[in-house]
């Protein structure tokens, strides 16, 4: 593998006077899981359509194992934001349709197929539902066992629980996390900040269709130190505004000064520390307990994100 | 109207039924397949194409079908061609229908939500299946009513071509009028048999679900 997986190279789209993407440059290698991050109209979905053939490009190229993909050619798959099931097909059938019409398995092998996948997202017994009657949720589950059904070599999930509540993104992003697990190599757009840095190995921070920051996914969002990175962040986190207020209690070393530290409530920062992180944590800020007493200062939003919604020891099951 | 009318009309205005149930499903199944091709061309990124399907779009659905049948009753002939009434008749019908069914096509594939079909083109089938198995059955859901309207339209449509000598129900029970002296019950006859026939394309363009 001395050549990455992926390869983006000066990735150029510009529709009228608008520049979509403006040259991105990014390589991937397999196995990898690659989340990108950034605020709307950044070119996070423009840059996964590109990758996946479904934009054309005004510059530059893909090569995905050397070769440029075509929509359809089995490389790419793609999860996206609508699901984008077809709704008069039963679940069992959007996941056997392309197996049987481009694989060419008979009727039966592609139903046996269909039902193995939607087994392993869980909804073997909904197969015979239309997607009207299955949740967001499930309707992202039976899309997501659609794209696996056909074995992709990278997989592309655009946004994947943004149109989801709470409880329906935890068991879409349980679904995708079991994926990374497997080694499948994945490029995850999601405005799941915890999501994306727990299960990515490399974070790209995208502005304005460039690449503003790049690296591991510890580094990009523990040490942030680009201004534009560091507003977005600290602007997602404001959002946990249902955090407790924190207690007073006396201020422990602040320790280093890391992003999350300073995306604490300006001021409360120095001198309250929230209450059961030790340096200040994310996961404090969540009003949850850090997930580790070892980690690293402001390093909790890396750990397996517990769910807020559902705080039994047994989630990592 | 006494039974003995009855008796002695029934049978020959049923046959005629018969040919006009024939002659207007004909028509309908060209219809649609040409209407499809025309809704086709009539998206194309070819303005050639886009304009062709403009023209014949507007020529038979603004010219009277009679009026239509009536060129190809005399026109064909005179051009050299030389085909039998009745085809020229169904394929004059069905050619009428295809440029109605082209615009309800048309209508119900913009419906289809777009990442229905990107779906599809990166799970890798090819533009025909895409058409056939996913934008077709997702926009038949919207356009239903509309198709079923426009198959009616066909079955008395095809009355017409009682006039370019097809004996089908209409042109029979113009005979019968004749040869019974009976014209009104001969036609109160022949309509109330339209009226079944639609009844049962109604019954199939039912939604029970919007019932």
């Amino acid at each position: 593998m001395t050549t990455p997986f992926l390869v983006a190279e000066k990735l150029e789209r510009r529709v009228g006077d608008t520049q979509i993407l403006a040259g991105i440059d990014l390589s991937v290698n397999k196995g990898e899981v690659v989340g990108l991050i950034g605020p709307s109209g950044s070119g996070k979905s423009s840059l996964l359509r590109a990758i996946a053939g479904l934009d054309p490009l005004t510059g530059g190229r893909v090569l995905v194992e050397g070769r440029t993909p075509v929509p359809g050619d089995g490389t790419v798959g793609m999860v996206f934001q609508q699901f984008n099931l077809w709704p008069h097909l039963t679940a069992g059938e959007n996941v056997a349709l392309a197996l049987r019409l481009v694989r060419k398995m008979t009727r039966v092998e592609a139903t046996e197929r269909a039902r193995a996948m939607l087994d392993r997202v869980g909804l073997l017994k909904l197969a015979d539902r239309r997607p009207a009657q299955l949740s967001g949720g499930q309707q992202q589950r039976v899309a997501i066992a659609r794209t696996l059904a056909m074995e992709p070599r990278l997989i592309l999930f655009d946004e994947p629980t943004a149109s989801l509540d709470p409880e329906l993104t935890t068991e879409v992003l349980d679904v995708i996390r079991g994926l990374a697990e497997t080694g499948m190599t994945m490029l995850v757009v999601s405005h799941e900040m915890g999501f994306v840095a727990s299960v990515s190995t490399r974070a790209v921070f995208l502005d304005h269709g460039r690449v503003l920051v790049e690296g591991p996914a510890k580094a990009v969002f523990r040490d942030a130190e680009e201004p534009r990175l560091r507003r977005f962040l600290a602007t997602y986190l404001q959002r946990v505004a249902w955090a407790p207020d924190p207690e007073p209690a006396p201020a422990p070393d602040p320790g280093p000064l890391t992003t999350f530290a300073l995306l604490q409530q300006p001021g409360a920062a120095e001198a309250v520390p929230p209450p059961a992180g030790p340096e200040g944590s994310t996961m404090s800020l969540l009003g949850l307990p850090a997930a580790s007493p070892a980690a690293p200062s402001g390093f909790s939003l890396l750990d397996p994100v517990p769910d807020p919604n559902q705080k039994d020891p047994k989630r990592g099951a | 109207m006494d039974w003995a009318f009855i008796e002695e009309a029934l049978p020959p205005l049923l046959r005629g039924a018969v040919a006009t149930v024939w002659v207007s499903l004909a028509a309908i199944a060209l219809g649609f397949a040409a209407g499809a091709l025309i809704a086709a061309a009539s998206t194309a990124g070819s303005r050639g194409l886009r304009g062709a399907a403009a023209l014949y779009i507007s020529f038979f659905r603004g010219v009277p079908l009679l009026v239509q049948l009536l060129l190809a009753y005399y026109a064909l002939p005179f051009a050299g061609i030389d085909i039998p009434a009745i085809i020229a008749a169904v394929g004059t019908l069905g050619l009428c229908c295809a440029a109605y069914m082209a615009e309800i096509l048309r209508g119900g594939l913009a419906t289809v939500p777009p990442g229905a079909v990107e779906a599809a083109r990166l799970l890798g089938l090819t533009r025909a299946q895409t058409f056939l198995r996913i934008r077709l059955p997702i926009a038949a859901r919207t356009m239903r009513p509309a198709i079923v309207g426009e198959a009616i339209m066909i079955m008395k449509a095809s009355s017409l071509i009682s006039l370019v000598g097809i004996m089908e129900l209409t042109r029979t029970s113009q005979a019968l009028a004749s040869s019974t002296f009976m014209p009104l019950q001969s036609y109160a006859l022949c309509g109330a048999i339209y009226l079944v026939i639609n009844f049962v394309l109604m019954a199939i363009g039912w939604d029970r679900k919007r019932a």
